[in-house]
């Protein structure tokens, strides 16, 4: 196993800084414990050489009811400014929208919920306000891992291939997939193909259910191989 | 000098950063708790997070110690399986003699159900069946169904009231739920 360096950050300027200074490879972890799996059993290609842990970062966690409409008035319609859209919601969301009134948590106005990242899954388990995604983060693992475990190391979960996890220590080592490097997925080619949960045709094995972290993929995917090609009936996201 | 304080079961504990005898970063806390304090018995179990074996309290609240980073719990208050009172510590023989699957005794480990109930005892007093039901989900895979689990707690909440009653320590009473339904059925 690789050591690493423990470092914990208070404010997501000063992460932003010790991950430029760093000399080797960087992960930032929230609740860490999809990430001591993956570097307990020895799974990956390469291992950071040190670990930034945000889940103390003031004000990133917590749940509170905002006034969400205004907010996408501000920002307009997101499908037509792509991008730019998206950087104007947090802009608008960040605390200098709530200073400004854009985003206060005025209880009578408020319309919708704001959901730190660094929030525990427990206390979103909690909330009885929100029940369908109090029911979805009750139903994640067990106690334990719900009170370490956060909202958004949840979503940048990754993925849970059975080819992805297969361990170093038996049967011919770990698999240089698509994933790590390589230019072959298994979960297409294999003898399962129910590895996969999201587009199985496509060309990698995205066995994530929280979509938004499957979409985040796609890109620096689709440039690793520009020329790949698809098995027929197969279909280009991009 | 750069140091890791730490509270565990009551004591305080400074562990060095740096230095020959440093704390490594990537030591998790059962491994710490199992090797470098004495008194607790964590065994490798899992190490992944699943069987609950490691289960610790951590400020109050039931964690897995094998997936928890050393270095990142400056400040914490840990409880152990050796750390619960006299009173907390009945529940633990309740759920050792009575976790049978038919005929047979379930000798697998209680310990993260038995930390998950006293994490709800402690922050709620009196909890629901809800409550128990709802905390304990993700952690059945011990042979032991819910009604089972609950009627276990049930014996209990018997056995703190009858203390309570009587006033006479836990550890001095045998078998504390049969003495109590005898003295039902007298009366």
């Amino acid at each position: 196993m690789k050591m690493f360096t423990y470092e914990r950050v208070k404010d997501y300027q000063e992460a932003v800084e010790k991950i430029q200074k760093a000399s080797g490879q960087v992960s930032v972890i929230s609740g860490g414990t999809d990430f001591l799996n993956n570097w307990k059993d020895q799974i990956l290609t390469e291992y950071p050489e040190k670990i930034l842990q945000l889940d103390q970062i003031e004000g990133a966690a917590g749940i509170k009811r905002v006034k969400v409409s205004a907010i996408i008035s501000q920002c307009g319609s997101l499908s037509q400014e792509n991008g730019t859209a998206w950087q104007k919601l947090t802009d608008v969301s960040g605390e200098e929208g709530v200073s400004s009134g854009v985003g206060a948590s005025d209880e009578d106005a408020a319309d919708g919920w704001r959901i730190g990242a660094e929030t525990r899954l427990s206390e979103l388990a909690s909330q009885n306000e929100i029940p369908i995604l109090a029911e979805a983060a009750g139903s994640i693992a067990n106690e334990q891992i719900q009170n370490q475990a956060t909202v958004a190391g949840d979503l940048f979960q990754d993925v849970r291939c059975k080819y992805y996890y297969h361990f170093t220590d038996f049967m011919g080592g770990c698999v240089t997939c698509n994933r790590k490097g390589g230019d072959f997925c298994c979960a297409m080619h294999g003898e399962s193909p129910r590895h996969s949960v999201f587009w199985r045709y496509v060309y990698t094995g995205l066995t994530l259910p929280a979509g938004m972290s499957a979409w985040h993929e796609y890109p620096r995917l689709y440039q690793r191989n520009p020329e790949r090609k698809y098995p027929e009936g197969g279909t280009d996201p991009a | 000098m750069e140091q890791l304080n730490v509270t565990i079961n009551g004591t305080e504990y400074r562990f060095a950063r740096e230095g020959q005898c440093a704390l490594p970063d990537t030591e998790t806390l059962r491994e710490t708790l199992h090797d470098r304090v004495p008194g607790i018995d964590l065994k490798r179990s899992c190490d992944r997070g699943i069987c609950g074996n490691c289960t610790v309290l951590m400020n109050g609240k039931p964690v897995s110690a094998c997936m928890t980073l050393t270095a990142s719990c400056q400040g914490a208050d840990i409880v152990t399986w050796e750390g619960l009172s006299p009173k907390e510590k009945q529940l633990c023989e309740i759920f050792k003699t009575n976790a049978y699957f038919g005929k047979h005794a379930a000798y697998i480990s209680v310990r993260d159900l038995v930390m998950i109930c006293i994490a709800q005892f402690r922050e709620k007093g009196s909890p629901a069946r809800v409550d128990f039901i709802e905390a304990l989900n993700g952690n059945y895979g011990h042979c032991l169904d819910t009604e089972t689990i609950l009627e276990l707690i049930g014996r209990y909440e018997e056995s703190l009231v009858s203390v309570q009653l009587d006033g006479r320590p836990i550890s001095e009473r045998d078998d504390l739920h049969l003495e109590n339904s005898g003295k039902v059925g007298a009366e």
